[in-house]
């Protein structure tokens, strides 16, 4: 049987005291950890205020610096604050853990202290309370002299301290030697930029310089460069400006002063003054040359100086010339050179002239409004300008700027062309093969854009690749123009194939500016990528636009050349005849029959150059009957069978003539047909004109009404409009300016184009302004704020601002006349409803003359682009008109009809345009491949063809007579109205003469 | 008489129909001081050249200073084929005060002028073809063929053939058929003429004048049967029945089957016309279909005439026709010559009873456009109904094209697509060329959906014949490809290149015989000529 051990007595408890000490020992630890934790966190605050200072002194961006200021100080609270007091704290309070910390600083324990913790409850189950006290107490003894303090030393808490002193120090240090000091540092991290500069004059100043600080600088550019004053707050003291600027600076001193003077390039200005013994003004000019300014403060005898500050002058650049014309082109001696060129300067061109081997020859313009830009093309040929076959100059184009402040610029086109005159004979034009060739080139590549997947993807990054590769499809394309320079010389040939091209360049360069390669995530916007697809539309369509235009001038020119070997035949048959008739010899026959063998084979040769069709085949199926007719007629020759030859030299000579005959007969049919196309062109165009001319005048009397009935309004409404128009010009012009900026500081490819695309929504908005269009000014004030908001961050904030405020500010005027549109006077709207009538019966109008057009477009084998736009916005202004005169909305009202006019106007135009590459690739082409007396082929198509510029037929380009001496002019433009047109163009083709030759 | 394809269908036509018509009466009723002189104008009415020669023999012209007598003598020449003696006889005639009021003389010698270089071709005495040595001798023996068979096959239906010879002429170009036929080349392209049956001759446009051919064997015997009816019956008959008869008749050639089908195009008028209750009363018709409004309306009312000879003959057999020609030849009101032999009391009863047949025949509309001509070296688009209307879509179809000869066949049908508005008439070169270029992308079976569309809808549209023949080649198939060829050449003989194909199928089938007939053709067109 088992007796209890009963427990024995003793003088203390000892599980009380293990429990005690254990106590002790944690309540210890956490207070270190606590400590520590504590001076970790003062030493990241330390660290952080260093970083910050490290920042300052060195002027990191600052926005970068709090990125930084704010991931450091987060991770290191996580580290050094957060994680040791979430796992610190939890160990500490592990009595299992304290214990074993203890057994292991006094081994002779033998586990009997953690056996104890382990019950300082109590025995364990069956377990001996007796030996548990036991054991208790023989650990209690046996910890000996061992304090809290002996396990848990504050040695870690003390090197934290000492980091956190030194850490103290460094920053303390840092902050003294940064720039401007603690102050400094504080006015980095809480100061605006401008502030920010005032702190670092200031410092500058305060160690051997005088203090200066407020620094405003304004600069009154030179006249010629048409700038609006500028005045900048709180610079850094920087100067920039071209030469001649005046810069008026204002500053104030630290300490009070007696006197002060502006010191620039080393020379005192005058002028310069002291307000409230504070307040310095005074100014200097920039030069050509860079150097530095600074103020000289006077206090009582001692002068002492701010720092210098930079001056950057920038410079007036030399005007840009661009020729587009290969480095080496071959002309012949009495061909226009046809050589476009612009010149472009940032402040304003004076004159342009045309220099030969670096000495001017023939002035090109001289431009008195001094206009940033001027195009044109050089039509003079070497001939007029005194040269000949054989020669061989350097062409440039020069243009001088309107420096006024210096002496004006001049910039040329470098390298030069190098001109090499030849005989017109010498010079290889585009051949047959070649068109074909380039046509076939441009069908390889409509097929790669055809088959290029579209929408390429979610990304921005696939839009980019997608423009990219769209690019490269042109690669043959423009190898091919490169190594072919005869197409240079066809100049139709030349632009349509331009028109092409430029179109991929659109989309390519939006593609690039606005998807980022490097975006694989994320959806660009939806507007982005609509605005994308149609660019990638366009430049397709442009390019079937002009593969169909290609296709069908290659027609037409392989067509001429058949009609001009069947006119050879045709006079060879009749030759053939003779020769039978005055029974030449057998050698003369057979050399007859021979020139008519080889004719016909040119004649097959030409063929080639057509295209499968009827024409063809028919011609082809002749060529060969009378072929075959040569042969027997050769047989019979040497057979001696003079009369079968007789009777069959009149049958060939009959079907050679016969061959003409039907050609010129399909020619006239094709003309025919072309002419009664022109003769409906022509109605539609007359039609179209009347009704615009009907729309202005109806608006007209519209604005006539309400000025009549609501004077005192129409003069407030006059007083906003002009406002507006105020404040859109200022704004475009200095989005203009701007714009150059950019482009001179080499901005990002994609901030410039954006800047550019902002300020056209503001030239609009100009334009909708000068033409009192309320609702499309309202659209385009939209646009324009939505462009420039596009543009923040990326452009100078201030002058982004001011462009801003100032369209802001006219969409405010717009919605009050907005609102004082819907209050119109009663009488006035009373007779704007009387006048709907009048607007709907043109609309009636306008829908018969749609149908006309849409039946015309049906029949054009080139399409009228852009007619069907026109129309349709005809209609919807027109509806507009209608709707705003109803609700007696007079001033709407104008608005939407002159849009209907515009409209109605752009389709007119787009229909002459198209009349006039049908009559360009058509009738000219075919006249192009026979060169007559007074006619040299290809110059004089495009004389009487002209296409640029939206579709004249007539002579010449309406805005080059300014290269032209009045004499040589004239020669051109009478050379050209003598080239045949269809009848039914030939009234406008004179129309265009007689008001080119009173100009 | 003449033959338009694939059907008549304007006013122009009418109008040009009434020309010839009354040129041909004027040329009978303004020899009233002729009347001793009848036996010569009742044989050419009868088409009886020899009747004439030997009535008009007992005249000594040559001396005469008898205007008429040089007019009847100018008269037989011309339909005689020998027309510079009929120029002289016609300028001697207006020397000695003729009244040429309807211009023959000029007729006479611009078909003089024409005719410059023609050489003829005389087959058993019997027939006869003229045509200028060239490319148009392909034709020879087939024209041969159908002239044969003709007189076989139809000339027995109609009462018998005419006497002295049947003689065809080939003009290669629409230029000279218009200048031989007096209309003029707005009457060809706007109504579709392409062949005549007047003054004892049969008038023929080569096939090479038109872009894709035409059916010009058929052609041969349409006009063959307005000669025999005209025969039949001196010229008595209208136009209307004129054109029934060879209408409905002008199938059965080959072997003398009746094969009779409206074209798609007239089925789709007669269904629409059917089905909207718009059907021409058979009253207007007579006695000139010139009364009718419009081109429409003039294809609708021969579309139902060749109906209602098909219905008539479905009443009473073949043996209605002759019974028909001898009532009208025997100045019987050709209405109730019709409704009595057809077993109808009048000629209300028998529209009546057709109205009625015609309802039953589930005709169907289609979708298909009037046809239209390319002549003389016009564009391809021109032959096509729907784009030669739509330049705009015609644009898309020319970039189709462009890509597809560079072998951009899936960009090619980009574009088609573009041009395929799916709105109205189906376009057959559209359709051909979307089916070429699935050829050519490997995809056989779209290729041949829609290139058997597109000949259920234009069964004379040469170039998918053409591309079916392709694809069947590319099938394997040899027998189909050879039916498909040969149906190009029955359209349009002058492609070398389908002659030689058919020489290669026909020998590899064993038809040596074929295969050697197009071998002559083959070298035909690669000579240009006969040699």
């Amino acid at each position: 049987m088992n007796q209890p051990i009963p427990p024995p007595d003793f003088e203390y408890d000892p599980h009380a005291a293990i429990g005690g000490f254990v106590r002790s020992l944690v309540v210890r630890e956490r207070l270190l950890l606590v400590g520590r934790v504590l001076a970790q966190a003062l030493g990241l605050a330390l660290g952080l205020a260093l970083l910050a200072t490290v920042a300052a002194a060195f002027r990191w961006d600052r926005s970068l610096s709090a990125g930084i200021l704010v991931v450091v100080g987060g991770v290191g609270l996580f580290g050094l604050v957060g994680a040791p007091l979430m796992i610190g704290w939890r160990r500490t309070g592990d009595v299992l853990r304290q214990a074993r910390l203890v057994e292991r600083l006094r081994p002779r324990l033998e586990g009997r202290f953690l056996t104890s913790v382990e019950r300082v409850d109590g025995p364990q189950g069956q377990e001996s309370a007796a030996v548990v006290h036991l054991i208790a107490r023989r650990a209690w003894e046996r910890l000996g002299s061992l304090t809290p303090g002996g396990v848990h030393t504050a040695l870690p808490l003390i090197l934290s301290a000492a980091v956190v002193v030194v850490v103290l120090m460094v920053t303390l240090v840092s902050s003294l030697v940064a720039p401007g000091g603690p102050v400094g540092i504080w006015r980095y991290w809480s100061a605006s930029d401008a502030a920010l500069a005032d702190a670092e004059i200031e410092e500058k100043g305060s160690a051997d310089h005088a203090r200066v600080g407020d620094l405003v600088l304004e600069y009154i550019f030179p006249a010629y460069t048409g700038l609006e004053p500028l005045v900048v707050s709180n610079t850094s003291g920087e100067a920039h400006g071209p030469p001649g600027t005046l810069v008026r600076v204002r500053a104030r001193s630290a300490a009070t002063i007696d006197g002060a003077a502006v010191v620039a390039y080393g020379k005192p200005g005058v002028g310069t003054e002291v307000e409230d013994g504070r307040i310095v003004r005074g100014s200097f000019t920039i030069q050509a040359d860079p150097g530095t300014w600074r103020l000289d403060l006077l206090t009582g005898e001692t002068t002492q100086s701010s720092r210098d500050f930079p001056i950057s002058p920038e410079p007036d650049l030399a005007p840009d010339v661009i020729v587009d014309a290969p480095r080496r082109l071959e002309v012949a001696v009495d061909q226009p050179l046809g050589i476009p060129w612009s010149v472009r300067d940032d402040y304003g061109l004076t004159r342009v002239a045309l220099l030969i081997d670096g000495a001017e020859v023939r002035g090109l313009r001289e431009l008195t409004k001094t206009p940033p830009d001027a195009e044109g093309v050089l039509k003079i040929s070497p001939a007029e300008l005194g040269m000949s076959p054989g020669m061989t100059v350097e062409l440039q184009v020069a243009a001088w700027d309107n420096n006024g402040w210096a002496q004006p610029q001049m910039g040329v086109n470098e390298p030069p062309v190098t001109l090499v005159v030849k005989r017109a004979d010498d010079l290889a034009m585009l051949g047959p093969a070649e068109r074909l060739q380039l046509r076939d080139l441009m069908v390889d590549l409509l097929a790669e854009q055809l088959m290029q997947p579209w929408p390429p993807g979610g990304s921005s990054a696939a839009v980019a690749r997608s423009g990219e590769t769209f690019d490269g499809f042109y690669g043959p394309l423009d190898q091919f123009l490169e190594d072919t320079p005869a197409v240079y010389r066809d100049a139709m040939v030349r632009r349509m194939v331009r028109r092409a091209r430029e179109a991929g360049h659109d989309f390519v360069a939006y593609t690039q500016v606005n998807f980022d390669p490097r975006l694989n995530d994320g959806r660009p916007s939806d507007d982005l990528f609509a605005q994308a697809g149609a660019l990638r539309g366009r430049a397709i369509d442009e390019n079937e636009y002009v593969i169909i235009w290609l296709d069908r001038y290659i027609q037409m020119r392989a067509l001429g050349l058949v009609l001009k070997e069947s006119e050879v035949l045709s006079g060879l048959g009749k030759r053939l005849e003779r020769e039978l008739e005055r029974k030449a010899s057998d050698a003369e026959i057979a050399g007859a029959v021979d020139r008519v063998r080889r004719s016909l084979s040119q004649l097959d040769e030409s063929l080639q150059y057509m295209d499968q069709g009827g024409l063809r085949t028919m011609v082809e199926g002749r060529s060969k009957e009378i072929g075959l007719m040569a042969d027997n007629l050769a047989e019979a020759q040497a057979a001696g069978r003079t009369d079968d030859a007789q009777e069959l030299g009149r049958r060939l000579s009959e079907q050679l003539q016969e061959l003409q005959a039907d050609l010129e007969y399909r020619m006239k049919q094709l003309d025919d047909e072309e002419d009664s196309l022109g003769e409906e062109i022509k109605s539609v165009v007359e039609e179209l004109k009347r009704l615009e001319r009907e729309q202005r005048q109806l608006q007209s009397q519209v604005r006539q009404a309400r000025e009549s009935s609501d004077a005192q309004g129409t003069a407030q409404a006059e007083r906003l409009w002009a406002q507006v128009e105020k404040l859109a010009s200022e704004a475009e012009e200095r989005g203009s300016r701007l714009e150059e900026r950019l482009d001179r500081a080499g901005s990002r490819f994609m901030t410039r184009k954006q800047v550019a695309e902002a300020n056209r929504s503001t030239g609009r908005l100009a334009e909708s302004a000068a033409a009192r269009d309320l609702r499309k000014a309202q659209n385009d004030v939209g646009d324009a704020l939505r462009g420039w908001m596009r543009v923040a961050r990326t452009v100078p904030e201030a002058e982004r601002r001011a462009i801003s405020r100032r369209i802001e500010q006219a969409e405010r005027i717009l919605d009050q006349l907005d609102r004082e549109a819907s209050t119109v006077d009663p009488q006035a709207a009373a007779q704007a409803r009387a006048m709907q009538s009048a607007q709907q019966e043109l609309e009636q109008e306008l829908q018969a003359a749609k149908d006309m057009a849409g039946q015309l477009a049906a029949k054009m084998p080139i399409e009228p682009r852009g007619m069907d736009e026109g129309l349709d916005q005809a209609d919807q202004s027109m509806g507009d008109a209608s709707g705003d005169l109803e609700a007696g909305r007079p001033m709407p009202a104008e608005g939407a009809q002159g849009q209907a006019a515009e409209g109605l106007k752009e389709a007119r135009e787009s229909l002459e345009e198209a009349a006039a590459q049908m009559a360009a690739s058509g009738g000219g082409a075919r006249r192009g491949e026979q060169p007559q007396e007074g006619d040299d082929g290809e110059s004089d198509g495009e004389d009487a063809m002209d296409l640029e510029d939206g579709g004249s037929w007539s002579a010449g380009e309406l805005t080059l007579e300014q290269e032209f001496d009045l004499d040589a002019f004239q020669r051109d433009v009478l050379r050209g109205s003598q080239g045949d047109v269809p009848e039914a163009y030939r009234a406008m083709k004179k129309r265009y003469y007689e008001e080119l030759m009173t100009q | 008489m003449m033959r338009r394809s694939p059907i008549l269908g304007s006013s122009a036509l009418a109008r040009a129909l009434v020309g010839l018509s009354v040129l041909g009466g004027v040329l009978v009723a303004s020899t009233p001081a002729l009347a001793n002189k009848g036996a010569v104008v009742d044989c050419l009415n009868a088409v009886d050249v020899p009747c004439a020669e030997k009535a008009i023999s007992r005249y000594n012209i040559g001396d005469s200073k008898d205007a008429e007598l040089h007019y009847l003598a100018a008269r037989i020449a011309f339909f005689a084929g020998r027309y510079l003696e009929a120029s002289g006889h016609i300028n001697r005639a207006v020397d000695l005060g003729y009244d040429d009021r309807w211009d023959e003389r000029s007729l006479y010698a611009r078909t003089a002028q024409v005719h410059q270089g023609f050489v003829e071709v005389v087959r058993d005495d019997r027939y006869v073809i003229r045509y200028r040595p060239g490319l148009d001798a392909v034709m020879l023996e087939e024209v041969f063929d159908a002239m044969k068979r003709s007189e076989a096959h139809l000339a027995p239906l109609l009462g018998g053939p005419p006497p002295g010879r049947v003689t065809v002429e080939i003009y290669p170009s629409a230029q000279t058929f218009t200048e031989a036929s007096s209309l003029t080349e707005a009457d060809v392209k706007t109504t579709g003429v392409i062949a005549l049956s007047k003054w004892a001759r049969l008038l023929l446009t080569s096939p090479r004048a038109l872009g894709r051919g035409y059916d010009w064997q058929d052609t041969v015997a349409h006009e063959y049967i307005h000669q025999v009816v005209s025969h039949r019956t001196h010229e008595r008959t209208p136009v209307w029945l004129q054109e029934g008869l060879a209408k409905y008749l002008d199938n059965r050639w080959r072997d003398g089957t009746d094969g009779f089908q409206l074209d798609p195009r007239s089925e789709a008028l007669l269904a629409r016309a059917v089905a909207e209750d718009t059907l021409v009363p058979l009253e207007m018709m007579h006695p000139s279909l010139a009364k009718l409004p419009s081109a429409e309306m003039a294809a609708l009312a021969y579309a139902q005439l060749a109906t209602l000879l098909q219905f008539c003959v479905a009443q009473k057999g073949d043996g209605l026709l002759v019974e028909v020609i001898e009532q009208v030849d025997a100045m019987v009101d050709p209405r109730i010559a019709l409704s009595k032999a057809a077993g109808f009391p009048t000629f209300d009863a028998l529209e009546q009873a057709w109205r009625a047949w015609v309802q039953d025949q589930q005709l169907r509309d289609r979708g298909v456009a009037a046809s239209a001509k390319a002549l003389d070296g016009d564009d391809p688009v021109a032959g096509d109904p729907v784009l030669s209307q739509r330049r705009d879509l015609a644009r898309f179809l020319r970039l189709g094209e462009l890509l597809a000869q560079r072998n951009h066949h899936e960009a090619a049908l980009m574009e088609y697509a573009k041009a395929d508005t799916n709105e109205g008439d189906t376009s057959p070169l559209l359709q051909t060329r979307i089916a070429q270029s699935h050829l050519a992308l490997g995809d056989l079976q779209t290729a041949r959906s829609q290139l058997e569309l597109t000949l259920s809808l234009y069964p004379d549209f040469t170039l998918a014949w053409r591309a079916l023949g392709d694809l069947e080649v590319e099938a394997g198939r040899a027998k189909a490809a050879r039916e498909a060829y040969s149906k190009v050449v029955a359209y349009d003989p002058f492609d070398a290149d389908i002659h030689q194909i058919l020489v290669k199928l026909y020998t590899q089938s064993g038809q040596a015989a074929r295969a050697k007939r197009h071998g002559e053709q083959f070298r035909i067109l690669s000579r240009g000529g006969e040699g």
